[in-house]
């Protein structure tokens, strides 16, 4: 299996909206140039890309359960991709439409 | 995983968490990024420091490399995976659209590309300090621009094989070089360096500072009455201080005599292995003396008490000034710039040329002998004049031109044997002049002969157009003949006094008979006289306007 990842960017957002743990997301338009988030049913985001400057890499904060003062780093991905998303404008809500699995 | 259905998926945000690293370069591979940010421990140590720095060294192999410093940062951001799963290449694209329900029934065989949001980023670390210069081969940067554009080109990614062609083929190769030990850029604020002020601005601080005890000491007009008088400097300075020292050493020159040249004062006090810097030497100075802004004793330092213009033994002490023929000056231009100049014993003894295009310099400091024999003869004036102090103007010509003589004949550079000659001439000239003038009698002879003498001067100083030189032409004539005339008393004179005797008693015959003309000479006399009066002023100011120059010199 061969992975590829993006970097997902919502600082642009996170003063306006507050984005809780374990929220429901759908991310749809992943096959267009501006894909669309949508969090916990009503926060509507709309992203671009741009590129990193250099390359990003992505570590995981690795806990050891059994002695949790032994911590280490793992690396997880090396992208130089990101997705910038911002508040989507509300004319865009009608032209949004939605599809569920069956 | 979430199968990417019409570009779309659906799941819940992730709790787990990760930061990331905006790494400023292109590694070939992420083992190689982790070794260059320290290695796992490293990174690890700095998660855990206080710093919140994250050091990166584009070198770790070399010991000398200099570490870029990322800082910590918060943010919000998630990371998406995207993965290609099973792929069916013939079946599924044809039969997607006919028997699409009843593959919905069959998960086992869903195809193609999955997605999902894998964590959750709060920590970035950033870069924005300085680095080592970077070489980067171009063909590198080339592959990196074409990975990113092809990211770009986002449709590709549906139901294509794109992916598998992404293989990392970097090979990136790093030549830095050492650009700067600064790390982070500063902003630098332009200061004013603390070097000594103006000499005009030290003279006007140091005056306010000491005025109230000390009096005006600087530049006093030369018509006062009254000069600055003797002071207690011991009970100023601790005699066990540098100060003290100096001040018995300043001091003690104006005990060897009242008036000094500033230059003089100078190299007294370096030969004694004394330095000190131009403020300082100020202040010893004013404590033990003063100077005039105008006179024969321009700006020489004259001794506390001291009246130069009551006593006539100091006619000795008066200034003397060399300029620097036009012919010669491209000397002084060439060496306006010399760091090493003549030292003020060598130029008094006449054994260099000077640097500069006027000096100023004190009648008693002159070697020569012609000059020491002449300054210590009885004085003939009973006053002390502003303008030649106390000797007459034809002595001061005289004295003149003898030290523009000695000057130019040591004078380095070949090819200047004309002016020499030519300046000889007139000092010999000079020298006649001054004779007769000084076998004269007569008070209003005397008179009118300065008067003749002071236009002469001007004439000399102002070099004017051809008119002023046929007049020259026509006084070596008259010299000549003269010459001619007297050619057996002259050569007598130089044996002894009584020779000087007949010679005095052979000029005034000579004057007496000439007697029956002597009517229409004291009628052009007197024309010139009403010349003279009216060029006057011109002559003093340029004088005055040559002393403010010097006075920028120094």
């Amino acid at each position: 299996m061969e992975d590829e990842h993006v970097m997902i960017d919502l600082d642009d957002v996170s003063r306006h909206i507050d984005i809780p743990a374990d929220a429901p997301y759908t991310l749809s338009g992943l096959d267009t140039l501006n894909p669309v988030l949508t969090i916990d049913g009503k926060m509507k985001l709309v992203g671009e890309y741009i590129a990193t400057i250099g390359t990003c890499l992505a570590f995981s904060d690795k806990g050891d359960n059994q002695t949790p003062q032994k911590k280490t780093v793992e690396p997880v991905a090396k992208l130089h991709k990101i997705l910038k998303f911002r508040l989507a404008p509300l004319d865009n809500e009608d032209g949004v439409t939605k599809t569920t699995n069956l | 995983m979430g199968i990417i259905e019409n570009g779309t998926i659906s799941g819940n945000l992730p709790s787990k968490e990760a930061f990331v690293v905006h790494y400023p370069g292109y590694p070939s591979s992420i083992s190689r990024a982790v070794e260059t940010l320290g290695g796992i421990q490293g990174i690890t140590t700095a998660r855990e420091s206080t710093s919140n720095k994250l050091e990166l060294h584009f070198r770790p192999e070399d010991p000398s490399a200099h570490p870029a410093y990322g800082e910590r940062r918060h943010c919000n951001g998630f990371l998406l995976k995207i993965s290609k799963e099973d792929v069916k290449k013939d079946s599924l694209p044809e039969s997607q659209p006919v028997i699409s329900t009843s593959d919905a029934c069959l998960p086992e065989v869903r195809p193609a590309l999955c997605a999902d949001i894998v964590a959750r980023v709060s920590e970035s670390y950033c870069f924005d300090g300085m680095v080592d210069y970077q070489h980067v081969i171009p063909i590198h940067a080339d592959i990196a621009q074409q990975k990113k554009r092809k990211w770009m080109e986002v449709k590709s990614l549906a139901g294509k094989n794109d992916l598998m062609d992404m293989a990392d083929e970097d090979v990136m190769m790093l030549l830095p070089q050492f650009f700067s030990p600064k790390d982070r850029p500063d902003n630098l604020v332009l200061r004013l360096p603390v070097t000594s002020s103006p000499k005009k601005k030290d003279e006007e601080l140091t005056q306010n500072l000491y005025e109230i005890d000390i009096g005006p000491v600087f530049a006093i007009d030369f018509s006062v009455k009254e000069i600055p008088k003797i002071l207690k400097w011991e009970d100023y300075i601790v005699p066990t201080s540098n100060q003290w020292k100096w001040q018995v050493a300043v001091s003690a020159l104006f005990e060897e005599r009242p008036v000094w040249t500033r230059d003089s004062i100078v190299q007294r006090l370096l030969d004694k292995g004394l330095t000190c810097t131009h403020h300082m030497l100020n202040r010893f100075l004013l404590r033990a003396a003063y100077y005039f802004s105008g006179g024969p004793f321009l700006r020489f330092w004259i001794k506390r008490g001291y009246d130069p213009r009551k006593d006539p033994e100091s006619r000795v002490f008066q200034r003397m000034e060399f300029r620097v023929p036009p012919e010669l000056k491209g000397y002084c231009d060439s060496n306006a710039t010399n760091k090493s100049k003549p030292s003020w014993d060598d130029i008094c003894a006449f054994k260099v040329f000077p640097f500069k295009c006027q000096t100023f310099l004190q009648l008693f400091e002159l070697d020569d002998e012609y000059i020491q024999q002449e300054i210590r003869k009885p004085p003939k004036q009973t006053t002390c004049n502003y303008k030649t102090g106390w000797f007459s103007e034809a002595l001061l010509d005289n004295l003149r031109l003898r030290v523009a003589v000695r000057f130019v004949s040591v004078f380095p550079e070949p090819g200047f044997e004309d002016v020499f000659k030519s300046i000889q001439e007139e000092f010999e000239r000079s020298e006649k002049t001054r004779i007769q003038k000084d076998a004269l009698q007569p008070s209003q002879r005397n008179h009118q002969e300065t008067t003749k003498d002071m236009k002469k001067c001007k004439n000399t100083n102002k070099e004017k157009d051809d008119d002023v030189n046929a007049d020259e032409d026509s006084e070596d004539l008259d010299d000549e003949y003269e010459e001619a005339a007297n050619d057996d008393d002259i050569s007598i004179s130089s044996h002894g006094y009584g020779d000087m005797e007949n010679n005095s008693r052979t000029y005034l015959q000579g004057l007496f008979n000439r007697f029956p003309s002597s009517a229409s000479a004291l009628y052009g006399s007197a024309n010139d006289d009403n010349d003279s009066d009216g060029e006057y002023p011109i002559y003093e100011q340029e004088s005055n306007a040559l002393d403010d120059d010097e006075e920028d010199d120094e």
